[in-house]
């Protein structure tokens, strides 16, 4: 059989890995792995034949991604967590360059890679007037859980408040992160929101809230879609009970809506998805905690954190990503111990580059423009026959389209709509939010005022 | 070995570049945003007026820099670093920085990945489902697993959701007595955290003065009807294989306990030793370390689990699954643990790994554990004989397997100075710092380099001389050691605190805002 | 580091210059002049004054940014300048021979008041206990092992290792230390050949074996880790139970965490979370496990590098005691770091009664954090 040199692994040149054998002194591979017991070994791996060429595998690959359609080759109106948002050209430069994203754990070799992660850091702290910032989290889900037992901890309390129209997707991930063999970290209160407005229900809220709230917790925008223009004042009743406030917001909101931390978040938590970040059929998530300028809040930061500092040359900034470390997983823990690893760093990253690309006025802007579109999108929507805007809040990217009068289920409008090269809102039918029959709509700055036109004409001709 | 090694001169990149925030001229813009077209424009209205209470008053001191200038920053920042795209990635053992093909990287600009949404209509992603289906049934092969998960996006993910696995398993069960989880010193320690996340409590082993790995009789002594499971690595951390690893797993089984094979160290078993013949039930590939995914500046990556038939049903939502004609997501699971990960994980990651097993095949994957291992024996015997100061203080004459726990000890002893100091010289030779150990330290003064298969012959031996020639500099030239890096882009930061207490958070700046008011620079 | 520039670290230096004298003739320690004059009959010669001298010389590297406080003559002086140093204040001192306990206690005082940023000194166990007496925990000292007997922890390995580690303590700014035991024979059951070491006090040493990679090379102190482990303890205590604490820091911790008062070298027991007595005798122990319906359960740590549990300062937790309650009544504690340092990772029982020893033998569980034990062996002292 010919010997296959492998691109990838240069030490299969035959005559370099027979001088090394010799080095090491071994006669055959066996010996090399002498340590591993014959019963250990397996030989009989029914693999697939390998595409030795780059060509060929390219075009193998290809084939397969093809059979996918998506925001490149349809009109896209799917959010629920993930949305088409515009990445700018800088921001897939950066994301290109081969040291950064092959690079890992050097502290003093990546500089660079300190730079980038806090200027991310900096500019969340801006965008969100808050201070402090560890590592990410994996999405918005895990950084929701992080936040409760947060909360929980620096209370000392278990009951945790949230919103029933929380994204149930979310929720899941930080319930599996509460679940513990001997009951949960913290207990999950729901308070009721307005079927009217969609804006949380605050006699629900202060019925529910007492001195054994750790915290009270709110999207903004929440799930549904709508803007919690009653953040301030859920803010200071939370603050009244001594408890946390939780505010799990959308980055790409933060241009025209207050920062969390200027109406009373003592715990900011969210996905940094929409700035920046491709979709990648959801690998484009990862997840943020900030809390303000105060140790008893810093501390309880589970991840590892990029710290800056003066170096030993006067007037020279340094980074190093094991500030505070001894609070880590890393490093012996206290008692309420919760586990740092590998996260989101190549996003992180990048939503910095986003962030200093979009500047402020880029994200007032940014923000506007999402507004203007999605309330002309909503507006022609429900001006369709059998088709109402279920919530009069008002909304920032999305809303909520009520398409029980029309008889056609938003299953069978999205098959509808797929046939014309559209992919439709999420079907909240079956998600246990009382809304079937509902369809959640997403608009962004991508969609032009021709596409939300098609879409409106689809959705008119997909309900006939 | 008459071939002299000439090492060559290098200076980082060093352009000290301001803060990003620093550079704003105000007014200047990185980028245009369209403007809502008049007629959307209108029919919205004052969009901004309706949500008075929450509209934003201040915009946020966002930078204000033309975009020339951004992309010269971005593209010096990033010269600043040291991937395995410019640098030897031998030093970051248990890492597994292995070459990152470009061929997927190109792959990920495919639209048929990059604007996938993932709630879409199945039907519209069948070939997500299908690389997520196939590259399944590669790793079940290559675990000897019957099923796997893609939802985990990290090691560390991974060991948390086979926690929780393992809980479930015993809920099932009805098994409230299983409150403990034993393992090793060696192992990783977030297998220890992730377990303790969940309330376990946590028996850990001491390794063997001798030979490094766990002692068979305290094992058992660690197990009882209280044990939920074991969670271990093999090779552990040290590079040493525990070859009565089967033992250990039936006197797992023994007592009820689930057997949790934590395989970040994977790389040098790949095609050779599989963890289903070992005994396990549970265990987790790392696709960014053995499966060629690049480690992204740390993540997102894919911690990849494997499960016997017995604990399928437990797997996290949703599983892919394929009817005969189609791939389909499957969230009608009511045994599952349930939701890990927003949507399905990291497709990229997935994506990856598929191309790098088709790419290798059977044959080339075992190549690649081979070389791995021939590359590491071959290190470490040069770094002991060439690199004076080093000792190997477990399993002395045993073959090691991907990576090698090393000391500087006599060095130290010697000189004063250990590996830090080295750590801080290595980045003058255009080489990253050395993984040390995790804490607590089991032998004194610890590195762990791991010369995975992407590197040749000369490359460790280059290596090898870098670390020859510093270890020879802390004898004879301590100074230049001592107030090391001088040629990396930055100098060594001095006021990081590394401990959590009021006094420290003096110091602490994550942001820079924080470092305006701690350090006075404005 | 950030001080480096600032100012000069200070480093004061004792010699025993009588230290070790004991050893090489065959009597079994240097204490009191008797045997230090009979020791000098004999023809012994100090071993203490190369041994400081070898560590010194380590400090060389370093000589431009650190400064010596140190005694007249043999008591340090002579030491700094065959190492090739120059101390910048030299305290009063006498030499070999004429050199008393108290020498050292008072020049340990001194150096204290002088606010030294470590103080190192060369002599064996007795010395350690010296120093003790006259700087207390109020710095961090590093011995240099130069005495017959060198059962306190607060000694590095040898001459080389004393001077390396000082040295680096001082680079890093000498911030962390942590506690080490002063331990020290009963002297005249020495000579009688009974090896039975008492715990004298602790004196803090420097503390760098776990430093973490890059930033400022150095270490997490060890005071997250003890209070992880109180927490375990006091997590685990069950109502209306007796739980006497044993001697040592990593069972101070559980009293500090109860805030109540404790005895370093002594067991005290509470109840429910509240001091029952303090510095019990046996007797008291033994009346209170004999109370009728009493539950009583010790919380013990290691005492000394070798990795005794019992037979070192806590001599009160009897072998009658150890018998009545049993091991799964007795709690062990200790930091990983402490359990990794010990000879073979195992642990020792010296109760006095080697029957109960072997009986005694075995694997137990050792508290470390607030979640988490490791698996130690326990054997006889002899084995």
């Amino acid at each position: 059989m010919e010997q296959i040199v492998y691109p990838y692994i240069p030490n299969t040149t035959p005559e370099v890995k027979a001088e090394m054998m010799r080095e090491v002194e071994a006669k055959d591979e066996r010996e090399i792995f002498e340590v591993i017991p014959d019963h250990l070994l397996y030989h009989d791996f029914k693999l697939p034949e390998p595409i030795l060429d780059e060509c060929s595998l390219k075009r193998h690959t290809a084939a397969i991604l093809n059979k996918n359609a998506g925001a490149g080759t349809h009109l896209c109106f799917l959010g629920a967590g993930c949305a088409p948002h515009y990445v700018p050209a800088v921001v897939d430069e950066v994301l290109g360059r081969g040291e950064f994203y092959t690079a890992y754990t050097s502290d003093l070799g990546d500089q660079g890679r300190g730079q980038l992660q806090f200027e991310y850091q900096s500019q969340m702290a801006e965008l969100l007037d808050m201070d402090v910032i560890a590592f990410p989290q994996y999405d918005g889900g895990s950084s929701l859980g992080h936040a409760f037992r947060m909360a929980g901890r620096i209370s000392g309390r278990k009951k945790v408040l949230y919103p029933a129209s929380i994204n149930p997707m979310t929720l899941n991930i930080a319930r599996n992160y509460l679940t513990q063999i001997d009951g949960n970290y913290c207990d999950l209160v729901e308070v009721k929101y307005s079927g009217d407005t969609g804006l949380l229900d605050l006699e629900d809220l202060a019925a529910k809230l007492d001195d054994q709230t750790a915290a009270v917790m709110i999207e903004n925008p929440t799930f549904l879609g709508i803007i919690e223009i009653q953040a301030e004042e859920i803010g200071s009743m939370a603050k009244k009970a001594g408890a946390e406030f939780i505010v799990y917001g959308d980055p790409i909101s933060m241009g025209v809506m207050e920062a969390p931390g200027s109406y009373g978040a003592t715990i900011a938590c969210g996905d940094i998805h929409s700035i920046g970040i491709h979709m990648f059929a959801g690998a484009g998530v990862g997840g943020y905690v900030m809390v303000k300028d105060d140790p008893k809040y810093a501390f309880q930061l589970k991840d590892m954190m990029y710290g800056a500092s003066p170096t030993t040359v006067e007037g020279e900034i340094g980074f190093s990503f094991e500030a505070s470390f001894d609070r880590t997983s890393y490093e012996i823990r206290e008692q309420c111990a919760e586990y740092t690893g590998t996260s989101a760093g190549l996003w992180t990253a990048t939503a910095g580059v986003y962030l200093a690309v979009m500047g402020p006025a880029g994200m007032e802007e940014v923000g506007t423009l999402i507004m203007q579109r999605a309330r002309y999108a909503a507006k022609k929507l429900s001006a369709i026959k059998g088709v109402s805007l279920k919530y009069s809040g008002p909304v920032f990217k999305e809303f909520v389209l009520d398409l029980t009068a029309s008889g056609v289920t938003p299953a069978e409008l999205n098959k509808k709509l797929l046939a014309e090269n559209i992919i439709g809102g999420y079907d909240l039918t079956g998600t246990g939010m009382g809304l079937d029959g509902c369809m959640l709509v997403c608009v962004t700055e991508i969609h032009s005022k021709a596409d939300i036109d098609q879409f409106v004409q689809a959705v008119e001709r997909g309900l006939m | 070995m008459a071939k002299e090694i000439e090492i060559r001169e290098f200076h980082q990149a060093r352009w000290n570049e301001p803060i990003v925030l620093e550079l704003t001229v105000p007014g200047e813009r990185g980028i245009l945003v369209a403007k809502a077209e008049q007629e959307v424009a209108e029919a919205a209205g004052d969009v901004l007026g309706e949500i008075a209470g929450v509209r934003r008053k201040k915009r946020p001191a966002l930078p204000q820099v033309s975009q020339p200038r951004l992309v010269r920053h971005y593209s010096r920042v990033t010269q600043e670093m040291m991937g395995s795209d410019n640098t030897l990635g031998i030093s970051q053992g248990t890492c597994t920085l292995k070459y990152n093909p470009k061929v997927q990287e190109h792959m990920m600009r495919h639209p048929g990945l990059m604007d996938v949404h993932p709630l879409q209509d199945t039907d519209t992603m069948q070939g997500i489902l299908e690389i997520y289906y196939k590259t399944e049934q590669i790793m079940k092969e290559l675990a000897g697993m019957e099923r796997f998960s893609f939802l985990p996006v990290a090691g560390g993910h991974a060991i948390y959701t086979n926690a929780q696995l393992v809980r479930k398993y015993h809920e099932s069960k009805g098994n409230t007595h299983k409150t403990e989880i034993v393992t090793t010193l060696h192992s990783h320690p977030v297998d220890a955290a992730a377990s303790s996340t969940l309330g376990y409590k946590i028996i850990t082993l001491m390794p063997d003065e001798k030979t490094g790995l766990p002692n068979f009789e305290e094992y058992k002594a660690a197990l009882s009807e209280k044990t939920a499971a074991i969670f271990i690595t093999n090779p552990e951390d040290t590079g040493i294989f525990n070859d009565r690893i089967h033992e250990f797993t039936e006197a797992a089984h023994q007592v009820d306990a689930v057997c949790v094979y934590d395989q970040a160290n994977a790389n040098a078993l790949l095609g050779v030793a599989r963890a289903g013949e070992a005994g396990f039930d549970l265990m987790h590939f790392n696709l960014h370390k053995t499966f060629s995914s690049p480690h992204g500046s740390d993540g997102p990556g894919c911690g990849a689990i494997g499960c016997t038939g017995a604990f399928e049903a437990f797997l996290p939502k949703p599983t892919v699954e394929f009817d005969g004609s189609k791939y389909y997501l499957d969230y009608d699971r009511k045994d599952s643990i349930g939701y890990v990960k927003l949507f399905l994980g990291n497709a990229t990651a997935v994506t990856r790994a598929y191309m790098w097993c088709m790419s290798l095949g059977w044959e080339g994957m075992r190549q690649a554990a081979v070389i791995s291992v021939l590359n590491n024996q071959y290190m470490t015997k040069k770094i002991l004989e060439k690199v004076p100061g080093v000792s190997l203080h477990y399993g002395k004459g045993e073959r090691r397997m991907e990576q090698t726990r090393l000391s500087f000890d006599k060095l130290f002893e010697e000189t004063g100075l250990g590996i830090v100091d080295v750590n801080h010289r290595l980045v003058d030779y255009g080489i990253s710092e050395l993984w040390m150990s995790h804490h607590p330290f089991t032998v004194p003064e610890p590195f762990t380099p791991e010369p995975c298969e992407s590197y040749n012959k000369d490359d460790i031996d280059y290596y090898v001389e870098v670390l020859r020639r510093i270890a020879v500099e802390c004898r004879e030239d301590p100074e230049t050691i001592r107030t090391a890096p001088h040629k990396c882009a930055r100098h060594r930061p001095i006021d990081i605190p590394a401990d959590s207490t009021e006094e420290s958070f003096g110091k602490l700046a994550t942001t820079w805002r924080a470092y305006v008011k701690r350090f006075g620079k404005s | 580091m950030s001080n480096e520039t600032s100012r000069k670290m200070r480093v004061g230096l004792i010699v025993n210059p009588v230290a070790g004298i004991g050893g090489r003739v065959g009597l079994k320690g240097s204490d009191g002049a008797e045997i230090q004059k009979k020791a000098l009959e004999l023809g012994a010669r100090p071993e203490a004054p190369d041994r400081a001298a070898a560590a010194l010389r380590k400090l060389g590297a370093a000589a431009g940014r650190i400064s010596v406080i140190t005694c007249q003559g043999g008591m340090g002086e002579d030491e700094c300048r065959a190492a090739g140093l120059s101390p910048e204040q030299v305290l009063p001192g006498r030499g070999a021979g004429a050199t008393s306990p108290e020498d050292t206690v008072q020049a340990a005082r001194a150096m204290s008041r002088a606010g030294v940023d470590l103080l190192l000194f060369a002599g064996g166990d007795g010395t350690a206990r010296n120093i003790y007496e006259g700087a207390g925990d109020r710095v961090t000292v590093l011995g240099i092992p130069a005495g017959v007997k060198i059962h306190s922890g607060v000694f590095a390995l040898n001459p080389a290792s004393a001077g390396s580690a000082a040295l680096r303590h001082l680079e890093q700014g000498a911030e962390n230390s942590r506690e080490a035991e002063v331990m020290d024979l009963d002297e005249d059951a020495y000579r009688r050949g009974e090896v039975r070491p008492r715990l004298y006090g602790f004196l803090r040493v420097p503390c760098d074996e776990t430093r973490i990679q890059h930033v400022k090379a150095r270490s997490v102190p060890e005071e997250g880790e003890l209070t992880s482990i109180a927490a375990q303890l006091i997590d685990g205590m069950e109502p209306g139970v007796y739980y006497a604490v044993g001697a040592g820091t990593t069972t101070r911790r559980v009293m500090e965490c109860l805030d109540l008062p404790n005895t370093l070298i002594g067991v005290d027991v509470i109840r429910d979370k509240k001091l029952v007595a303090s510095d019990v005798t046996e007797r008291q122990l033994w009346e209170i496990a004999q109370e009728p319906g009493s539950d009583l359960r010790v919380i013990l740590t290691v005492i000394g590098g070798q990795g005794h549990v019992f037979g070192r300062g806590n001599q009160q937790i009897s072998p009658r005691i150890i018998r009545r309650l049993g091991m799964e009544r007795i709690l062990l504690a200790a930091t990983k770091r402490k359990l990794l340092s010990l000879p073979g990772h195992r642990l020792i029982s010296d109760t006095g009664d080697p029957e109960l020893d072997r009986e005694l033998a075995g694997y137990y569980r050792v508290a470390v954090g607030a979640r988490e034990q490791m698996i130690c062996r326990l054997t006889a002292g002899d084995e």
